[in-house]
C-alpha cells in the first residue's frame, strides 16, 4: 500500500484528480489489494453516511417560508426590497393634484376675474395647495412626503364631511378602499398607527364633493368585504386562538394582540386595506384541519386577495387554492373540488400569475386523489 | 440530490430563473417560493453539521435571509441550491466553532437517530453501524463535517466548497480526507464483514 496513494484516495473517489493523476492512482490499484478495499471502504462510508436521515421534526418546513419572509420584511433597512416606489409618489401627488386643481380650474371659470373673493373653497385652504403642489413636482423621498401630506391639515369642509360621516355610520368605516394602493405600501414599513394613516386621511381630507358619490360605493363595499371577514375569517380564527394556545399566540407574536381586539383597532384606526395586511400574517398561521375550516379560510383568502395587491395578492389566490385543495381532501366533496378547478384555472388565465406551477400542484394533490 | 440532478432541474428551470430574477428585483413572494423549493436541503445541510434542530432551524433561515441580502450580486443563470446550502454550512461551521456551542453540548439525539426506514440499504445496514456512524460525524470537528456535508450529501466540487467556505482547495481536500479516514476507522468492524460495502466504490 503506498502512502501517495492512500492520501488521494478521497480525491480519486470525488473524480477531483487531474488525468495523470487518475491513470497513475489507477495502475496502482490493479495490482493492490489493499488500497482497492480501501477504497472500497471509503465509498461504503459515504453510502452509509447517505442513509442516515436528517429529519425535521413534523410540520416545521410548513411555515418556514413564511417565517424567513418576515424576518426579511422585519428587516427592510438593509435591502429595502418593498422601498415605496416612486410611483406611489406620484400617484399621491396625482390625487392630491386631481383634487386640487380640478377646485382652482372651477373656481376661476366660475369667476373670470379670477379675483379670489367669495369662494366657496374656504381661504384657508389656498396656501396648502400651493404648498402641496411642489411636493407632488418634486417627488420628494418618501418620508419627506409622508411627513408633508401628514402635517398638511384636511380642509375644514372635507373635515366636516367627515365627522359627518363618522357620525352617521356606526362602527365608523375604515378609510377608503380603491385608491389607497399607495398607503397600503407605505404601511408596509411605516409605524401601523404613524405616519401612513395620516397620508390617508389628509388624502381624504382633501377629496372633492364630485368624490362623494364614489366615496359611498366604496364605504357599502366595505361594508359588504368586513362583513365576510366576519363571517368568514374571524369566526373560527377567535376559536381557533381560545383553543390552541400558546401554540398560535407564540406564533402570532407576543406583542400582537388577540384578533378580536385587531379586527377591533384596525377598524377604528386603519384603512382596509392596511386591515387587509394586518390579517395576511394571521392567515398564514392558520391551520384547517376540517373540511369547514378549510372552507372558512379559503373564502378568508379570497377576500384577502381581492384587497391586496401585487404579490401579497397573488400569493393570497394561490393560498385560496391550496386551502381549496386541503378542503377536498378533508370533505371529499365534489363542490369544493369543482371550486378549485374553477380557481385554478382563472388563476392561470391571470397575466399577472407568479406562481403557477404552485397552482397547478395545488390541484394535482387532489386529482391524484380522486375517488 | 447532486450537481447533475441540479444541472438538469434548478438551473434549466425557466420557472425558478423567473423567480429568482422577480426575487432579485425586490418581490419577496417570489423569493418565498424559492424558500420553500430549498428549504429542507438547505435545513438538512445546516442539521448535518450543528446536530441540534434549534440552530439548525436558526441557521437555515439565517442563511435564506443572507441570500436575499446578496441576490442582486448572485448570478441568476446559476443554481440556487448549492449556493443557499453554501452559506448555510459556512453559518453552521461558524456556530459549531462558537463558544455558545460547546456550552450547548449536542442534544439528546434528535438529530440523524438511526431509525428504522424504507430505504432499500436497510436490509444492508445493521441499526449498530449506523449508530456507530452517527457518534463518529458528531466526533469530527465542525471544519470537518461541513466539508464532509458539503462533498456527500450535496455532491458539491472541491472548488465550490473552497469558494463556499473560504478554504484552498488543499484544506477542502485535506479535510475530506481527514473525516472520511476517521469515520472509515469508526466503521472498521463493520467493513470488514464485508455486509457494508453497498454501492460501487468506482467513480
Amino acid at each position: 500500500m503506498s502512502a501517495h496513494v492512500v492520501d488521494r484516495l478521497s480525491e480519486y473517489l470525488d473524480d477531483e484528480l487531474v488525468p495523470a493523476e487518475r491513470a497513475s492512482i489507477e495502475a496502482h490499484l490493479r495490482d493492490c489489494p489493499d488500497c482497492t478495499t480501501r477504497l472500497e471502504e471509503l465509498a461504503a462510508v459515504d453510502d452509509l453516511a447517505r442513509a442516515l436521515p436528517a429529519e425535521a421534526p413534523d410540520g416545521y418546513f410548513t411555515d418556514f417560508s413564511s417565517r424567513v419572509r418576515a424576518r426579511v420584511e422585519a428587516k427592510p433597512a438593509q435591502r429595502a426590497p418593498f422601498r415605496l416606489p416612486a410611483w406611489t409618489l406620484a400617484a399621491a401627488a396625482a390625487i392630491a393634484l386631481g383634487v386640487t386643481v380640478p377646485a382652482l380650474l372651477r373656481r376661476q371659470s366660475l369667476e373670470p376675474s379670477a379675483v379670489p373673493h367669495a369662494a366657496p373653497v374656504p381661504t384657508q385652504l389656498e396656501p396648502q395647495l400651493q404648498s402641496r403642489a411642489p411636493a407632488a413636482a418634486d417627488a420628494p423621498p418618501a418620508r419627506e412626503g409622508e411627513n408633508r401630506a401628514a402635517s398638511t391639515a384636511p380642509a375644514p369642509a372635507a373635515q366636516d364631511r367627515r365627522q359627518r360621516a363618522e357620525k352617521s355610520l356606526a362602527p365608523p368605516p375604515p378609510q377608503s378602499l380603491a385608491p389607497r394602493a399607495p398607503a397600503v405600501h407605505q404601511e408596509e414599513y411605516a409605524e401601523p398607527h404613524g405616519l401612513a394613516g395620516g397620508v390617508a386621511e389628509s388624502l381624504e381630507g382633501a377629496s372633492s364633493p364630485a368624490e362623494t358619490g364614489r366615496d359611498g360605493e366604496r364605504d357599502a363595499l366595505k361594508a359588504d368585504t368586513d362583513e365576510q371577514m366576519r363571517a368568514l375569517g374571524y369566526v373560527s380564527m377567535e376559536k381557533k386562538a381560545k383553543t390552541e394556545a400558546p401554540g398560535f399566540a407564540a406564533a402570532a407574536g407576543a406583542a400582537a394582540p388577540a384578533p378580536k381586539r385587531a379586527l377591533e383597532s384596525a377598524r377604528k384606526d386603519q384603512p382596509t386595506a392596511a386591515l387587509a395586511r394586518t390579517r395576511f400574517g394571521e392567515l398564514l398561521d392558520r391551520a384547517a384541519p376540517t373540511a369547514a375550516e378549510a372552507r372558512a379560510l379559503r373564502e378568508a383568502w379570497r377576500v384577502h386577495a381581492s384587497l391586496a395587491s401585487g404579490g401579497e395578492a397573488d400569493e393570497a389566490r394561490v393560498r385560496v387554492l391550496e386551502v381549496g385543495a386541503q378542503a377536498y381532501r378533508l370533505g371529499r366533496d365534489g363542490a369544493d373540488l369543482a371550486l378549485l378547478e374553477k380557481d385554478t384555472a382563472a388563476y392561470l388565465a391571470r397575466p399577472d400569475a407568479l406562481q403557477a406551477a404552485r397552482a397547478r400542484a395545488a390541484l394535482q394533490s387532489v386529482r391524484g386523489d380522486r375517488p | 440530490m447532486g450537481r447533475v440532478t441540479e444541472l438538469l432541474t434548478s438551473e434549466a428551470d425557466p420557472v425558478e430563473r423567473d423567480l429568482l430574477r422577480k426575487a432579485a428585483g425586490g418581490n419577496l413572494f417570489a423569493f418565498e417560493e424559492i424558500v420553500r423549493r430549498y428549504q429542507r436541503r438547505v435545513y438538512g445541510v445546516a442539521l448535518r453539521i450543528v446536530r441540534r434542530h434549534d440552530v439548525a432551524d436558526d441557521v437555515a433561515q439565517e442563511a435564506f435571509i443572507r441570500a436575499w441580502k446578496a441576490l442582486d450580486t448572485f448570478d441568476l443563470e446559476r443554481p440556487f441550491g448549492p449556493w443557499a446550502c453554501r452559506i448555510a454550512a459556512n453559518l453552521a461551521v461558524n456556530h459549531v466553532r462558537s463558544p455558545r456551542a460547546r456550552e450547548e453540548g449536542l442534544p439528546e439525539g434528535h438529530a440523524e437517530q438511526p431509525a428504522v426506514s424504507q430505504d432499500p440499504l436497510t436490509g444492508v445496514l445493521d441499526a449498530e453501524a449506523r449508530d456507530v456512524l452517527a457518534r463518529a460525524l458528531e466526533s469530527l470537528p465542525g471544519e470537518q463535517r461541513a466539508v464532509f456535508v458539503l462533498r456527500v450529501y450535496e455532491e458539491q466540487s472541491y472548488k465550490e466548497i473552497a469558494e463556499g467556505l473560504g478554504l484552498s482547495m488543499g484544506t477542502v481536500m485535506s479535510r475530506l480526507s481527514r473525516a472520511r479516514e476517521k469515520l472509515r476507522l469508526a466503521l472498521a468492524p463493520y467493513l470488514a464483514t464485508g455486509a457494508l460495502r453497498a454501492g460501487g466504490g468506482e467513480p
